[in-house]
């Protein structure tokens, strides 16, 4: 695995650049363009292809790019995996907002062309602008079973939530989803942690519908949030001053080996209630949560750790992260670089690369796997 | 468990099963409700069970049909699936997840089927399996009526003008959104744990009104009765009636229509059905509707209706069960307040928060209290524990916690507090434990020593945040007790030191570095000695010859002065029998040795002493075991039979200290004394215009009224000695005649007289 950089303003001159960074092997199976909103997708996957050639290619729009080099925004980062031991079959499943389940369903099939080789992860990448993703998870499991461990992310656009893109070999695509089926003769590795604190007691999720979270502890929830968390005066009534304060209070919803977050997007002011992504389902039980740098770092080292734990004695040729946007927010610029000499690090010489998300996929154990404010990683050997 | 809780004092997460359970059951029930036919109601189940429980495999199954989730699309081992469905003892090999354990449970349908989970790593267990219970209880009520409703539709697309049956459909899909809201509401109450009895009449009320029963009635087992069933909830039922129902058998718990006739029934109520309560497979208890119309039926969907309301309070009995015991777990029995685990979970917590600059903590023991829980028991203890423990958190701020880590220690977290707010609480404290406390219809006084440490949150370590405290504590309880003590870095290099101190002194015994002095006791007439008193010196290496007082009060309160003062006993009347052989056995020499209060407690003290006698064929006659008063009042009456017991032995006791204390008269009458030793600040006189020589005297002839002996002890100049002379004091000690000195000095002086 070889990750290439680049910083050129011009899309085209960008891809073609960081690609050609990233082909070290002559047997490339997968290109991985993980690229600026700012740049023109096209121009951007012409300049990639240019110089990959017909190499499956899969890539997002982000909220900032990871590689070796550091953080970076504007840039673009083509992460190219190749060598005999590996196979890989990429498919895309358009119109997810309306069919998010069939969609995975449909994603999870590329993974027969891999079956068989001894190991195999899926590797996603979806539009995260579209809602319900946990219904993409429910419908890849269904395909797939516990049989193959899924991971990845969802494109962002430099926290606008306007619009994101995708590129599917030489396709730029929206309201879609796009996996890579990635067979290997050698073990793949997948951590989560995301190192937000719960504060106070559990609240039950007492009504709730739509990913509108109305009432908690059979209360407004947006009072109960704001009240609990200390919020100041202008999260009640300035919209923009409330996304800023939410970014770092996700709410954590209860499971049983642990805790799903839950990125509260907005708030809808006249109601009091809380708009989410992602489902929290009423009936459930969620924490407010709180964190600072230090609890968010130590994060990235726990998943890193247990994704390279997975590889057993074999070293890793590199690492993937899937780092949601809102820990890069509570980590400034100065936090993302400790963050990403913390992943290399741990990498002892692999190649690192990633973006930030709006939202993270990591299926390792049971049937669910979708997360919001989480640091995902795949470790590749 | 993690406990959450960061602000109040009584509040606590619960764990991971309990309210969690009713809350994925109200999720379950809105997802699988929703679904309009049985094959996605079904696929929504198996997948929501799978989720719930965080389980690779989620299967449905029946002889004809199945829905199985977490294998590869269209590789389900279904036959295999069957199978572990009636034999259950077995591991399920699941493509990616490896050997997984399976937990089943039965599907009330038509025919019958099995809900099936498969997990990898971890056991279900017995309440995940009562989860899924209830879960396949809602997914078999949800197929039944699904069944229905689509019978009906069926039945109204036929004939559209068919009103009746028009009207049928529409109360269908009213019942069942009446089932699932009262489910919900229910699982609600669990949930917000609201008090259980409230939770158990909701469940009766719901079940009466939704089955159109004329009385509701829930019975759990008897605590003290395994096999009888008592009333806890009933509804519809007049109080007299219910009385009649208060018991029954067991074997009543789960009956069905027609079988369950009048028999358990009150006057009125002739048709009626029964569903079983089950916790982990054991029945303990049983839900019953009964009406008091002869032709009313229960169908078969009323069956599962009472059936699933009947897991609900299952559910609600191990909630109340679950909050119970991280209630229980995580404050203490007696007063209430957090545990030591609590408060250390808070305490971290609060070190690690930045939204408050500082964190108080505040060390609280208790003086005195161990005289208390001695003197009156146990009980009257514990109840001065209660008062104390109400009167602390009294004193906190609200937010604060206050706890009890066991004995007579407790301690303060102070949200915020920096050096002179935690101060004022800890003088608040003070003042309240101070005040006096009615035990047992007795006045009590204790006092509390505080130690205070304070940290920068976000800086602080709440180990070393406690651990500071603690250690001031125990300066503030060493320079007087009943004060506070902020914490000073230099205190831990005194414990530091107090620690080494400890450490050497435990080896101090096997490494042979004890070693006796012994101080003549001089008859003040003739200037013989009469006898010794042995006084316990060490040589630690590197300090020298350590005095008593140095290391005597580390020993008494690590409980080394056992061991030590058995040693001393023995060594001293060792000492003693070969003065007599080698002086020969006409010689009169008295050994005197001290007891310690804890000596006093040892239960083998009595034998230790008649066996060192035995040992070394010293006559009893010729030991002095000496006592001070404080000792005594510990345990009046324990202290009197060993003192008793010792007595019978033949040995002699001298009262250490005499004149000190404020029941030195008392102490003569109540216990069986030979010797008063006369305390040395009543040897000094001089100082205060002679009041203390006048005190002597007095002491002197009071012994000679009751015919005991009485030694002076620190005579220091002939002047003391002159006017114990005078007060006709016939025996003393003291510079004035000889400091202690090694046994071979000892018996030089022996030799000379």
């Amino acid at each position: 695995m070889a990750v290439g950089r680049s910083t050129d303003r011009d899309s085209y001159r960008a891809g073609a650049a960081a690609a050609a960074g990233a082909l070290a092997h002559d047997d490339a199976r997968l290109v991985l363009v993980f690229a600026s909103v700012g740049h023109d997708p096209a121009e951007l996957v012409r300049g990639v292809t240019d110089v990959t050639g017909r190499v499956p290619l899969i890539g997002a729009s982000t909220s900032g790019e990871i590689a070796v080099e550091g953080p970076a925004d504007r840039s673009v980062v083509v992460t190219v995996l190749g060598g005999p031991g590996f196979t890989v079959s990429v498919t895309a499943s358009i119109d997810l907002a309306s069919r998010q389940r069939a969609a995975g369903a449909e994603v999870a099939a590329g993974v027969e062309a891999v079956r068989g080789s001894e190991h195999q992860v899926l590797l996603l990448l979806a539009d995260g602008m579209v809602g319900q993703q946990q219904e993409v998870i429910r419908g890849v499991y269904g395909v797939l079973g516990a049989s193959v461990p899924i991971v990845g992310g969802c494109s962002g656009d430099d926290l606008r939530m306007e619009s994101t893109w995708l590129l599917h070999d030489d396709r730029v695509l929206s309201n879609a989803v796009l996996g890579a089926a990635i067979g290997s003769d050698a073990p793949f590795g997948i951590g989560v942690d995301h190192g937000w604190r719960k504060v106070g007691d559990g609240l039950a999720v007492t009504e709730s519908a739509d990913g509108r979270v109305r009432r908690l502890d059979d209360e407004p929830a947006l009072d109960v949030y704001l009240g609990r968390l200390g919020a100041p005066e202008a999260a009640y009534t300035d919209q923009d001053e409330f996304t800023r304060f939410a970014l770092r209070h996700p709410l954590a919803l209860r499971r049983r080996g642990g805790e799903e977050m839950r990125f509260i997007a907005g708030a809808d002011l006249a109601t009091r209630e809380l708009l989410c992504v992602a489902d929290v389902p009423a009936g459930a039980m969620v924490w407010l949560t709180e964190g600072d740098d230090q609890s968010v770092l130590s994060a990235t080292d726990v998943a890193c750790r247990s994704a390279l734990d997975m590889l057993g004695d074999r070293p890793p040729i590199g690492l993937l992260a899937f780092d949601c946007v809102a820990r890069r927010g509570v980590l400034g610029d100065e936090g993302i670089r400790q963050e990403i000499a913390r992943i290399e690090r741990q990498g002892d010489g692999a190649a690192v690369a990633g973006f930030y998300t709006y939202g993270e996929y990591a299926r390792v154990r049971g049937s669910t796997g979708f997360h919001n404010q989480t640091l995902v990683v795949l470790a590749v050997s | 468990l993690t406990v959450t809780a960061l602000h109040g004092s009584d509040t606590y997460a619960v764990g991971p099963a309990g309210s969690l359970g009713s809350l994925q059951l109200a999720e379950f029930l809105a997802v699988v409700s929703a679904y309009p036919d049985a094959e996605s109601a079904t696929q929504a189940a198996v997948e929501r069970a799978a989720e719930a429980l965080e389980a690779e495999v989620g299967a449905a199954v029946w002889p004809d049909a199945a829905t199985v989730v977490g294998f590869p699309a269209g590789r389900a081992p279904v036959a295999e699936l069957r199978a572990a469905a009636t034999q259950r003892d077995r591991l399920l090999e699941v493509p990616g997840a490896g050997p997984c354990h399976i937990a089943v449970v039965p599907l009330d349908t038509e025919p019958a089927g099995h809900l099936l989970l498969a997990r990898a790593e971890d056991p279900f267990t017995g309440e995940e399996v009562g989860l899924m219970r209830a879960m396949a209880r809602v997914l078999a009520l949800t197929l039944v009526m699904v069944g229905t409703i689509s019978a009906e539709r069926r039945l109204r697309e036929r004939s559209e003008q068919q009103a009746e049956e028009n009207d049928h459909l529409v109360r269908t899909l009213q019942d069942r959104q009446r089932l699932m809201e009262s489910l919900s509401e229910i699982e609600r109450a669990i949930a917000r744990h609201d008090p259980i009895q409230s939770i158990l009449d909701t469940i009766t009320t719901q079940a009466r009104g939704l089955l159109g029963a004329d009385a509701a009635l829930l019975r759990m087992l008897d605590p003290d009765d395994a096999g009888t069933l008592v009333l806890a909830s009933a509804n519809g039922v007049a109080q007299s009636a219910a009385q009649e129902l208060a018991r029954v058998p067991l074997a009543a718990a789960e009956i069905t229509p027609p079988s369950f006739d009048r028999a358990d029934l009150p006057g009125g109520l002739c048709t009626a059905m029964a569903a079983a309560v089950r916790e982990s497979d054991e029945v303990v208890g049983s839900l019953v509707v009964a009406s008091s119309r002869p032709d009313h039926r229960f169908t078969p969907a009323d069956r599962q209706t009472l059936a699933a309301f009947a897991d609900h309070v299952s559910l609600a009995v191990t909630d109340a069960r679950t909050v119970q015991a991280m209630h229980a777990a995580f404050h203490d029995a007696l007063t209430g307040l957090a545990t030591r685990a609590l408060f250390l979970d808070r305490l971290a917590a609060a070190a690690l928060r930045r939204d408050r600059p500082t964190v108080g903590l505040l060390f609280v023991d208790l003086d005195r209290f161990k005289i208390v829980n001695d003197t009156m028991g146990h009980a009257a203890g514990d109840a001065l524990l209660v008062q104390v423990a109400d009167r602390i958190r009294g004193c906190l701020r609200a937010g604060d916690t206050a706890a009890r880590f066991g004995g007579d220690e407790f301690a303060a977290l102070l949200w915020g507090a920096d050096l002179e707010e935690s101060g004022r609480v800890a003088d608040r404290i003070i003042e309240a434990v101070r005040r006096p406390y009615l035990v047992n219809g007795r006045q009590v006084y204790i006092n509390a020593s505080i130690g205070i440490a304070t940290g920068v949150a976000g800086e602080c370590d709440a180990d070393d945040l406690l651990r500071d405290a603690d250690v001031a504590m125990y300066h503030a309880k060493r320079n007087g007790k009943g004060r506070r003590q902020v914490f000073e870095p230099h205190m831990h290099e005194e414990l530091i030191e107090r620690m080494l101190l400890e450490a050497d002194l435990r080896r101090a015994l096997e490494r042979d570095e004890l070693v006796l002095h012994y101080q003549p006791i001089i008859s003040l007439d003739s200037g013989r000695v009469t006898g010794f008193e042995a006084l316990l010196r060490w040589h630690r290496p590197g300090h020298g010859l350590v005095p008593p007082a140095q290391f005597v009060p580390l020993a008494e309160e690590t409980g080394l002065i056992v061991p030590i003062g058995g040693w001393v006993l023995a060594e001293a009347c060792r000492q003693a029998d070969d003065w007599r052989r080698r002086f020969g056995p006409g010689t009169s020499i008295e050994m005197n040795v001290n007891l310690s209060a804890r000596q006093l407690e040892q239960p083998g003290l009595v034998a230790e002493v008649a066996e060192v006698l035995a040992r070394t064929q010293l006559p009893p006659s010729a030991l002095v075991l000496e006592i001070t008063e404080t000792v005594l009042h510990s345990n009046v009456e324990a202290a009197s039979a060993t003192l008793g017991a010792l007595k019978r032995l033949g040995i002699r006791l001298a009262l250490d200290d005499f004149g000190t204390g404020y029941s030195s008269l008392s102490c003569l009458q109540q216990f069986p004394v030979d010797i008063i030793k006369i305390d040395r600040s009543f040897v000094e006189s001089g100082r205060d215009g002679g009041r203390s020589t006048a005190f002597a005297t007095a002491i002197v002839q009071l012994g000679q009224m009751l015919n005991l002996e009485t030694v002076a002890e620190g005579i220091e100049s002939t002047e003391h000695l002159d006017a114990l002379r005078a007060a006709r004091c016939e025996v003393g000690q003291g510079y004035l005649f000889s400091r202690p000195v090694p046994a071979d000095q000892a018996a030089a002086l022996l030799n000379r007289t």
